[in-house]
């Protein structure tokens, strides 16, 4: 609609002033005719021409001011209304019309100033003084002619001429035209060349000596003396060649009289149309100057406006005045930025209610999620990557005996926390499979197992560690069952690993009496025999229970500082020439050879793990036992190239009914878990490259 | 300013032409059975300027505009029995040494009269003894009035702008017209 007015409003101005130029033009071309012809002094309408002229001219001038003043006024009020773009709108008003009015102005006074001479030159001394005096020969010319026919009517008179002999003789006698005799008001004598020509006249005008203009230019002068009744009548005759020269001095003269009485017309006339030039000018000039600053005003305007709109928020503002050259350019980039602006809100707005949606949703699953850590038994300790705890719920707090605070420091400076603090920072070293560990913590009610698993926080993208979640169980119970069914288990095989030498020896008492009874030839024979399998099988049984009587009655951790490479290398030792194709040997990358553990335990750890490294080599092989810093501890590594442990294997290795072995206990790697842990450490077992196991042991540092 | 300037000017042209400002005086009506003839006099009117236009030959009209109201004492105005327009135009033939003289009444010509005697011509443009100018009713009529006034030539104003004198409306003695019988 706005841009619909605008168009209607521009063509209406385009309308009034084509309309108004063709009506300068149209007049213009008039003036131009009327002048010509109030200037041909042969125009007996020339005083009219010139009336309808000036008003013509009076008119358009009107007009033309009353639009220059319209448009100055409208000007002034947008000035003074403040509108955007009145300043410079004004400005370049007044810059084109003085730029044209000076000059203009200049040309008018001097172009008028030009004809005003030109015309007062007309009637100059000179040329007025030809004048009369022409018309002042003309009227001695005629008055000589017409002083010389009252001469020749006096004659005529007093000569008495009566007959029209008489009068055609002193018709011929005196060079005359005509020679007349009335009485009264009739003419009763007359003599002329063409009498036929020569009409009668009233007494009346005979006496006023009228000169008469006859159809072939000639002019006739009738001059009368009345004596009585009777008139006599002498008439001259001017040659038209000689009339038309007097008629046209008099009518030269009546013509430059004319104009002189009509000078101020003329002057008024030309002043009329010379300032409607000027107004016409000045008003093309306002009128070119107000179309250009409109052109770059309105756009301007039409964007500060649409600017305004923006700024309060209204992003469907477009700038729909037209514009043209680098303002369309302008104008379109605004339109486009208006429309990117409006596009890129409407995106946020949806994704704002997306995002509120979102944030719904997650609200609802935080607190379902809050919910569920509330009501779990699992302890949940969330990490961020910086060590800070994000998340502890009740059950963590329940199962590790934390206060309030709690932190990665507490988890280090509580030495029951520690192997989660160490479980953490393995499993930061080692980006593998997440890692877990149990962990035993002293309660009020006893030893509390825990297992706690430790999972990472990865950010959505890239893969990237953000921290940590812990999850931990209470496998204390678990634990205990565990441990029962692995003691039913270590009952049921103790008590068939008894009854298999039972049989052997019963068989060997039997075989001794059979033969005793029977007198047997050979009764020493089988005496020594029976004797030696029963002794043999008897001292399988004593070692059998020495083994679970060390099992079962580990003795207290006693830590001490203790030279670690000195004690594997004293391990190793015990297994010297043990098989001839296994090598065994120490390496050590300890920056500090004293450790704070049990020697005697951890010695005994390592000859089980040796035992089972020369057991899996069979004959041929090599054996590393390898000592290393770890952040905060050591590691102790022992490493086979033997047949190795299956992964299905792994997880029931440590347990103590477990063995590979065709004869055993199956506690010897149990004993290992078992003083690993009481050293607060951990240990598991991987694949060996290119083949065999490894051993690892990692123990904290005090 | 300059309008203001304008102003003043205009006021103070006007106020010079009031000084000079032609009169139609004195106005006489005079009845002869139901015709009504004037006797009038413009003075003021023809001044040099204007003898010298007609000297000149230009043509130099004067019109007389006639008004024939019979008064109404009870009433706001009184009732316009007639309008009349007499008007006198005079050239002058530079040739004949003539000036002629055109009179009509209502575009209809009066007469025409030429001489050569200026003053002849020019009392005979501003004055009349016994101008016919109304026929009235022959029941008769009274409180009988003439207004009239003269329109002649074109002055300029500020020098570019054309303008008529014309001279204040003139009233004539009451008169009536008594019936006459058929």
């Amino acid at each position: 609609m706005k841009l619909l007015t605008e168009i209607q409003r521009r063509r209406k101005d385009n309308g009034l002033i084509v309309g108004l130029a063709l009506a300068v033009l149209i007049v213009w071309a008039a003036v131009s005719v009327l002048q010509r012809r109030a200037d041909d002094p042969a125009t007996v309408t020339r005083g009219l021409i010139l009336f309808v002229l000036s008003y013509l001219n009076i008119t358009l001038i009107a007009a033309v001011l009353f639009v220059f003043f319209r448009t100055l006024f409208k000007a002034w009020l947008e000035r003074r209304r403040g509108e955007l773009g009145s300043r410079f709108k004004t400005r370049l008003l007044v810059t084109y019309l003085g730029l044209t009015a000076i000059p203009i102005g200049l040309l008018f006074f001097t172009a008028n100033g030009l004809l005003q001479r030109s015309i007062d030159r007309w009637f100059s001394t000179p040329v007025r003084e030809v004048v009369d005096k022409a018309r002042m020969l003309e009227d001695m010319a005629e008055k000589r002619i017409t002083d010389e026919a009252l001469a020749d009517a006096s004659a005529l008179a007093a000569g008495r001429h009566s007959t029209g002999a008489d009068l055609e003789q002193f018709r011929s006698e005196h060079r005359l035209d005509s020679v007349e005799i009335y009485q009264g008001d009739r003419r009763v004598a007359i003599a002329a060349e063409r009498a036929e020509t020569v009409p009668a006249l009233p007494a009346e005008q005979l006496l006023a000596s009228k000169i008469e203009v006859l159809p072939d230019g000639s002019h006739r002068y009738r001059a009368a003396r009345a004596f009585g009744d009777t008139i006599w009548v002498a008439g001259v005759r001017i040659p038209p060649a000689e009339a038309r020269t007097m008629a046209a001095i008099a009518e030269a003269w009546s013509e430059y009289r004319k104009l002189e009485v009509q000078k101020p017309a003329i002057k008024a006339a030309n002043i009329s149309t010379f300032l409607l030039i000027t107004l016409a000018i000045l008003f093309a000039s306002l009128w070119t100057g107000l179309t250009l600053a409109r052109r770059i005003t309105e756009p301007i305007a039409a964007l500060a406006e649409s600017t305004r709109r923006l700024h309060s928020g209204d992003l469907s503002a477009r700038v729909q005045t037209p514009a043209t050259d680098e303002l369309e350019v302008l104008v379109g980039s605004f339109n486009r930025m208006a429309a990117g602006l409006q596009e890129t809100r409407d995106a946020l707005v949806r994704s704002n209610e997306d995002l509120q949606s979102s944030n719904l949703r997650l609200d609802l699953e935080r607190q379902l999620l809050a919910t569920v850590l509330q009501s779990v038994t699992t302890g949940v300790l969330a990490f961020d990557a910086d060590g800070k705890v994000l998340v502890c719920n009740p059950a963590a707090r329940a199962l590790l005996l934390l206060e309030d605070h709690v932190s990665m420091e507490t988890l280090r400076e509580r030495p029951d926390l520690r192997p989660i603090a160490a479980l953490l920072e393995e499993a930061s070293a080692r980006p593998g499979a997440p890692p877990s560990r149990e962990v035993a913590i002293s309660a009020e009610g006893g030893e509390r197992r825990l297992e706690v698993s430790a999972r990472p926080l990865a950010a959505p993208s890239a893969g990237e560690r953000r921290g940590w979640v812990l999850a931990i169980e209470d496998t204390t119970h678990v634990a205990r069952e565990q441990k029962l069914a692995a003691w039913s288990e270590v009952a049921r095989r103790v008590a068939h690993e008894i009854k298999n030498p039972l049989t052997p020896i019963r068989l060997s008492a039997e075989r001794i009496a059979r033969r005793f009874a029977s007198g047997a030839p050979d009764l020493p024979q089988a005496i020594e025999r029976g004797t030696k399998v029963i002794v043999e099988e008897v001292d399988f049984l004593k070692s059998l229970v020495d083994e679970f009587s060390r099992f079962a009655r580990l003795p207290e951790m006693r830590p001490e500082p203790t030279d670690l490479p000195e004690l594997a290398r004293s391990a190793v030792r015990l297994f010297d020439g043990a098989r001839e194709g296994v090598s065994i040997r120490v390496e050590s990358r300890l920056s500090q050879a004293t450790v704070l553990l049990d020697p005697e335990q951890i010695k005994r750890a390592l000859i089980n793990l040796l035992d089972n490294a020369l057991e899996a080599c069979g004959h041929a092989g090599e054996i590393v036992v390898r000592l290393s810093d770890r952040p905060e501890g050591v590691t102790i590594e022992v490493a086979d190239t033997g047949r190795g442990v299956p992964a299905p294997d792994r997880d029931k290795l440590f347990l103590p009914d477990f063995t590979t072995k065709g004869r055993g206990t199956g506690l010897g790697l149990a004993i290992v878990s078992r003083i690993v842990a009481d050293h607060n450490g951990t240990i598991r077992v991987e694949d060996n490259r290119p083949r065999g196991a490894r051993f690892i042991i990692e123990l904290p540092a005090a | 300013m300059g309008v203001v300037l304008a102003v003043f000017a205009s006021a103070a042209s006007l106020a010079a032409a009031e000084a000079v400002r032609p009169r139609l005086s004195p106005l006489v009506a005079e009845v002869r059975g139901t015709d009504v003839l004037l006797k009038f006099r413009l003075d003021g009117a023809l001044n040099p300027e204007l003898a010298t236009r007609i000297q000149a030959g230009l043509e130099t009209v004067i019109r007389y505009e006639i008004r024939l109201y019979r008064h109404n004492a009870h009433w706001f105005w009184d009732y316009r029995l007639g309008t009349r327009q007499y008007r006198a135009a005079v050239t002058y033939d530079p040739v004949t040494h003539e000036y002629v003289l055109v009179e009509t009444m209502d575009e209809k010509r009066l007469s025409r009269f030429t001489t050569r005697d200026f003053a002849d011509v020019a009392r005979r443009l501003v004055s009349q003894e016994s101008l016919f100018a109304f026929r009235v009713r022959s029941d008769g009529l009274t409180n009988l009035y003439v207004t009239m006034r003269a329109t002649f030539d074109s002055g300029y104003l500020f020098t570019i702008i054309p303008v008529d004198s014309r001279t204040e409306w003139a009233e004539s003695n009451r008169f009536e017209v008594k019936a006459v019988a058929p």
